[in-house]
């Protein structure tokens, strides 16, 4: 499904990598994409409409695969590709469209929990020796007795039981972690089984996952900053990247830190924000409503004002078309929640800013959460937002260096007496007092501009027809010059 | 000696005419605090036998270990004047017909230059000031920048000559060559003035002047002084002449022939300055006999004078009673205090010229003119000039001055910060006052309430102002004009805790330096960095010191002092340059050119502004710029933050549309003003001028979507075609030292980038100054690389002074500006390289 509105700019610049362009020969596409788990979670669930989802990178595939499934499935198969939102997520809104029964996602996944419909994720099987990344264990961890946990990309996810059988005898603490969907291996015994972002693992009872190393399987990219983020403050967490060709574990610390000081400064910038926009990132991932119940609480409680915007994948010119609103709010699943803001009018945050600028309960950590759905009710990074609004608080801005006040007794107060004269004298506004027309007031152009009596009277004439990318009148134009 | 209590001063306080707001001004070291505490011992707060020792006023720990004053103190202080002296006060605004006694409000103020904003917040409050010259060094250039505030604030000046001591005992001056010093000084003081005031202004005559008793001498740690005055009174009687008259005769040029008995306004050959014969003779007379332990001749010496001492000091001798003998004759507390009472202005009469200096709104509204009679009656209107911390940690004092009505425990009133616009809410509170207190040095007393005329602390409005704002209970009142200070922000350093852990308690205790100093400002950037940035090495020395043992409470890091910069263009654009919005279907085409010299200033300084009558101020940029008129007058906007000194010009010429995206386009250039395309800084002396903009005739396409980031783009590629620069801040040193050392002095400068362009001697002194400039970025350890290539001779006062263009051109990799591009690149996390045109420039 296309983004709402999108001038395909993003399809021409965005770089394609030369991986998987290529698409693969018919005759491993069975083993490549394990359609035949595909097929029998087709007929045991007796689905009969089935949507199958691609990223960009795969979408060369996807005719074959299709007529492949419809003939050994009987089941009708849809394709979905360009996502609204992020490819990593299921697309449930745009599979309902076509009211299937279930969902096959393929690619690099989140894992972020739906809700809706059943999905089976395929992932793509990425080219890993297990050799390699045993000698460099070996390298890395002298100690026998080390506590390891790996957790990978879902590219990985095939080979990891060979891992853990090779590693497994030399290192009796090591744990690995699963995908987590439905279809995911389960240990016997009495162990703490943990859900994190995307992985399953069990730790051993008694001990604690701060003695853990963690190892990460995979490249440098969005899933590692989540998990460094997740396991960064507690953990030593290190990293493996199988395609690199010198096979070596690196630390990865000090980063965090530098990462986390640039999120105070949104912490900032929310504190100082009047007006929030509330940027829906998905609609797929479960809870993603509650998260945008939460923000708008939170900034009740801060007397902040909030708006909702659902604008498809948010980029400059769409955002900057609202420039009344101090700081957009990204919903979205954990890997699409830490947009890089750096060319954008206003600053995009996540859910976890906003709770640490305006939950007084909640601590300041050297953790940081980007799975939203920890901060809900339930989850486990969850703080209660306290009884009593934050009146009579107010602090300085260390961003304006001016007063910050949450102080939402007082402005009321303001208005019902002395400011009051303030609204009639503007006159021509009849919208009370929102931080939207606040902000209208300010500016120099307020809308049509009557000129009453100026300009001579003139008969309506007819007016243009079409829509505004181009109207029935306009000549076609060459090219988007 | 006077005890007084709180319900003594309040009873003061409403005698308005009997006030005196006072602060205590001089260059570092010329002895303010020691000299206060002498006026403070006769005032009875502390032991007299003390002054001089205690520096009462410093009331840091700190403070006390440097020797160095860092805030401003104030203290108030009861004295009473005698009836002979009383007539001396002939301005009935000035003495209430039936009170002897006057209510001093002192503030002791630093002098070092870094800490000058707390002088400017100390002379807000107060309607005189008392300058205090080293006579040894004379005037120096905080003496100069302190005295020109005064006068801009319509300040009154009195001048008090110190270090007479060290004149006498360790310069040994001739009485005459003492003349001529004090002569000197009094002639560079009142040029000064001159220079920034004239006699027919609203102040009246400001000069200072001897004869009529508003210069002093003496000095302060050893606690005498005395005025003309007090010695025209010893001889009055004895040459039958009146005080006043006598006044006149015993400065300038007047001689006394001790033979005949006759004045002459001519040195001749028998006869001696009035001044060395009558005041200076004696006082060499006691040195000389004290000092060279003259037994006899001083026991003489004393019952002339009629100096009687104490048992316990009779025993004395050298240095210890010649305090005694001088502390006793010439009391410093007694003349100066006099000195205040009849030289400097109440309340009453300093308001009346200052209101309109003071008050920004109409000069004619209930406010004005409560401020203009100094009404108690009327709404009140106060000024929290700074804010002082409290044992309590986070909370502050309020602290300032009620210019008109009174402030009472518990009274609502009105708080408004300095982004306050009468009319809107932005900035302001309607709060209740907790409570009223008297600030005296390290105590402070509650008070019931406070009427106008008087300096006081506030409890509770702090979390409602930053450092500075307006009290009142006037519905209409407009703010009172915010301060304007001397040196700026341009030293910084950005700081972090050991213990990551503990960023929330640093980012609390940055928020609590941000108001405890007027000045220095606490920032968190983009990047995360925590910054403070202060008026010089030693100033966030001690912010840094303050924050980490009082605010923050916890061990930090700290990184290398850094300058910030500017950016800004040395040529016009050279080639139209168009930015296409993301639509394809608007156009803007834009020029950058840069600012002819001493416009930016113009702007800073307020002289230029956006709430400028636009055709006045195009008037005024035609006539002093040769600016076009008619596109001086389509000056759109200010930036970076609506008033800073880049502008933004329409040279369109009939768009259509175009004030529909004004508003767009205006946001996107304080947002690339605030930061440039080269390293993000903010930019300066840049004119932008839009020549044509084609826009869709849909406005849904035209949106501030498509123009605010296009505006952006367009403004940065105008920036990069107009040969781009990178500019540095750079201070004005002045050096004082001995002869031998000027030549380090030179070799030091060199190695730093700065360049002299003065040098003097002092007058009379074999001391010499040397003003140089230096870039800020190699200003740090300056202090301690001079002192140690000139033997500790020479002491540096540094002040920001202008921003300078860094030569070399910061696209070209390998020369100092792309160096310093790429560091602060680097440090703020972006991208390393150059920004690339191509991607700000489209195609037709």
């Amino acid at each position: 499904m296309a983004a709402f509105s999108s001038d395909g700019q993003r399809c021409i610049e965005q770089q394609v990598g030369p991986i998987n362009v290529s698409p693969t020969p018919l005759n491993e596409l069975r083993s490549a994409y394990e359609l035949d788990r595909c097929d029998s979670w087709i007929q045991t669930n007796h689905y009969s409409k089935v949507c199958l989802q691609f990223p960009d990178e795969l979408l060369c595939d996807a005719p074959d695969i299709v007529l492949i499934l419809q003939n050994s499935s009987g089941a009708h198969c849809y394709i979905l590709g360009d996502t609204s939102y992020g490819s990593c997520c299921v697309d449930e809104v745009s599979a309902e469209h076509v009211q299937c029964d279930g969902i096959i996602h393929f690619g690099h996944a989140c894992l972020s929990p739906t809700r809706r419909l059943p999905v089976l994720y395929i992932f793509p099987k990425n080219p890993f020796d297990v050799e390699r990344l045993c000698s460099a264990v070996n390298a890395t961890f002298k100690d026998r007795k080390s506590k390891l946990l790996f957790i990978y990309d879902v590219t990985y996810a095939h080979k990891i039981d060979e891992v853990y059988d090779t590693l497994s005898c030399l290192y009796p603490n090591l744990v690995t972690a699963y995908p987590n969907v439905s279809s995911c291996h389960t240990k016997e015994g009495k162990e703490q089984q943990q859900v994190c972002l995307g992985s399953r693992f069990c730790i051993p009872e008694g001990t604690s996952l701060d003695d853990y190393n963690v190892l990460f399987i995979g490249k440098d990219g969005r899933t590692f900053t989540n998990y460094l983020l997740e396991f960064g403050a507690d953990c030593k967490i290190f990293r493996y990247d199988p395609d690199e060709p010198v096979s070596v574990i690196e630390a990865a610390d000090g980063k965090i830190s530098k990462f986390l000081m640039k999120r105070l400064h949104l912490v900032e910038r929310v504190k100082d924000a009047k007006t929030l926009g509330i940027l829906i990132g998905t609609l797929g991932v479960d809870g993603y409503l509650d998260a945008v119940d939460q923000i708008k609480n939170l900034a009740k409680k801060a007397g902040k004002k909030t708006y909702i915007f659902a604008v498809g994948r948010p980029n400059i010119p769409k955002l900057a078309n609202f420039p009344e609103i101090d700081v957009f709010v990204l919903v979205a699943c954990p890997e699409n929640s830490l947009l890089d803001w750096k060319d954008f009018y206003q600053p995009v945050v996540s859910l976890y800013e906003v709770e640490l600028a305006c939950n007084t309960l909640r601590q300041w950590s050297t953790k940081y959460v980007s799975d939203f759905r920890q901060l809900l009710l339930g989850g486990k990074d969850h703080v209660q937002l306290p009884e009593i609004s934050m009146e009579n608080f107010s602090d300085v801005s260390l961003i304006t260096g001016k007063v910050r006040n949450v102080d939402i007794t007082n402005i009321a107060s303001a208005e019902s007496d002395s400011s009051n004269r303030s609204i009639t004298d503007r006159g021509d506004l009849t919208v009370c007092l929102s931080t939207g027309s606040e902000f209208l007031v300010n500016r120099t152009w307020q809308g049509l501009e009557q000129n009453l009596g100026q300009n001579p009277v003139e008969l309506a004439t007819l007016g243009r027809s079409g829509i505004a990318s181009s109207y029935h009148s306009e000549p076609v134009q060459r090219d988007a010059d | 000696m006077v005890n007084f209590t709180v319900d003594e001063i309040r009873g003061m306080m409403d005698k308005k005419k009997n006030i005196r707001n006072m602060s205590v001004i001089a260059h570092v070291d010329h002895g303010k605090s020691t000299l206060t505490d002498s006026l403070v011992s006769k005032a009875g707060i502390i032991a007299g036998a003390k002054a001089g020792e205690t520096r009462f006023t410093d009331t840091r720990k700190d403070e006390q270990d440097r020797c160095i004053t860092i805030k401003s103190t104030a203290i108030s202080m009861f004295f009473e004047l005698q009836e002979k002296d009383l007539v001396f006060i002939t301005n009935p605004d000035q003495r209430d017909k039936n009170e002897k006694g006057f209510l001093i409000n002192l503030i002791d103020s630093p002098g070092h230059v870094d800490f000058s904003s707390e002088v400017t917040a100390a002379l807000r409050v107060t309607d005189g000031a008392l300058v205090v010259v080293d006579c040894v060094s004379g005037v120096c250039v905080q003496t100069e920048t302190v005295l020109r505030q005064a006068i801009a604030e319509r300040i009154k000046p009195v001048v008090f000559m110190n270090k007479m001591d060290r004149a006498l005992l360790e310069l040994q001056l001739e009485s005459e060559d003492l003349y001529q010093t004090f002569q000197r000084i009094v002639e560079n003081v009142n040029v000064i003035i001159a220079t920034y005031s004239d006699d027919s202004g609203p102040m009246g005559e400001v000069r200072v002047d001897p004869s009529k008793g508003s210069v002093g001498f003496g000095s302060g740690l050893h606690g005498w002084a005395f005025t003309l005055k007090q010695f025209a009174e010893m001889y009055s009687e004895k040459f039958k002449i009146d005080v006043v008259k006598l006044m006149n005769r015993l400065w300038g040029e007047n001689f006394f022939n001790a033979k005949t008995k006759k004045w002459a306004k001519q040195k001749e050959d028998d006869n001696k300055r009035s001044f060395c014969m009558y005041i200076l003779d004696p006082i060499y007379k006691i040195f000389d006999s004290i000092m060279n332990y003259k037994k006899e001749e001083t026991a003489n010496l004393l019952t002339k004078m009629g100096i009687k001492l104490n048992h316990e000091d009779v025993d004395k001798d050298g240095k210890a009673l010649l305090k005694v003998v001088m502390r006793t004759w010439l009391p410093a507390g007694e003349a100066l205090l006099q000195m205040i009472a009849i030289h400097l202005p109440s309340p009453v009469v300093a308001q009346k010229y200052r209101m309109e200096m003071l008050y920004e709104g109409p000069q004619d509204d209930e406010a004005a003119v409560g401020i203009k009679n100094c009404d108690p009656n009327a709404p009140l209107m106060m000024y929290v000039s700074k804010m002082v911390p409290t044992s309590d940690k986070g909370r502050f004092y309020a602290f300032g001055r009620v210019f008109s009505g009174k402030v009472a425990t518990g009274m609502k009133a009105r708080i408004m910060g300095p982004n306050f616009v009468p009319g809107k809410k932005e900035d302001l509170y309607e709060k209740a006052i907790q409570r009223t207190i008297l600030m005296m040095g390290r105590y402070v007393e509650a008070i019931e309430d406070v009427p106008s005329g008087n300096i006081c602390g506030l409890v509770g409005v702090d979390q409602f102002l930053v450092k500075t704002g307006t009290i009142t209970t006037f519905k209409d009142a407009h703010n009172m004009k915010v301060m304007k200070f001397s040196v700026s922000p341009v030293v910084r350093v950005a700081v972090e805790p050991k213990n990551p852990a503990d960023l929330p308690k640093l980012v609390e205790g940055l928020k609590r330096l941000a108001k405890s100093d007027p000045m220095v400002q606490c920032i968190i950037e983009e990047s995360g960095e925590h910054i403070i940035a202060g008026a010089g090495e030693l100033h966030l020395e001690i912010c840094l010191k303050d924050l980490e043992e009082d605010h923050a409470c916890i061990p930090i890091k700290k990184s290398d002092p850094v300058v910030s910069y500017r950016e800004t263009v040395s040529e016009e654009s050279d080639q139209m340059c168009l930015s296409k919005s993301p639509n394809k279907h608007n156009r803007l085409f834009m020029k950058a050119v840069p600012m002819p010299d001493g416009l930016a200033e113009d702007i800073e300084d307020g002289n230029v502004n956006p709430r400028d009558e636009f055709k006045a101020r195009a008037r005024y940029l035609g006539e002093k710029y040769d600016y076009d008129v008619t596109e001086a007058r389509k000056i759109w906007c200010f930036g970076p933050d609506g008033t800073g000194p880049n502008m933004l010009l329409d040279c369109t010429k009939g768009v259509q549309y175009l004030n529909e995206i004004k508003d767009s386009v205006v946001a996107g250039f304080q947002w690339a003003t605030k930061e440039g395309v080269l390293s993000e800084e903010n930019m300066r002396a840049v004119r932008f001028n839009i020549y044509d903009v084609t826009l869709h005739t849909d406005a849904i396409h035209r949106g501030g979507g498509q123009i605010i980031p296009t505006t952006r783009r367009c403004l940065y590629a105008s920036q990069l075609t107009a040969a781009p620069r990178l500019m540095e801040p750079v201070y004005l040193c002045e050096i004082q030292c001995p002869e031998v050392a000027v030549g380090g002095i030179y070799g030091v400068l060199n190695r730093r980038r700065g360049h002299v362009f003065e040098e003097m001697q002092v007058a009379g002194t074999p001391m010499f100054v040397v003003k140089a400039y230096l870039p800020v970025n190699e200003s740090f350890g300056f202090t301690a690389d001079l002192r140690s290539n000139t033997g500790g001779q020479a002491f540096p006062q540094c002040v920001f002074d202008h921003w300078q263009v860094l030569p070399g051109d910061p696209l070209d990799a390998g020369t100092k500006p792309f160096t310093v591009v790429q560091d602060i690149r680097k440090r703020k996390g972006l991208k390393e390289g150059l920004p690339d045109l191509q991607s700000y420039l489209d195609k037709l």
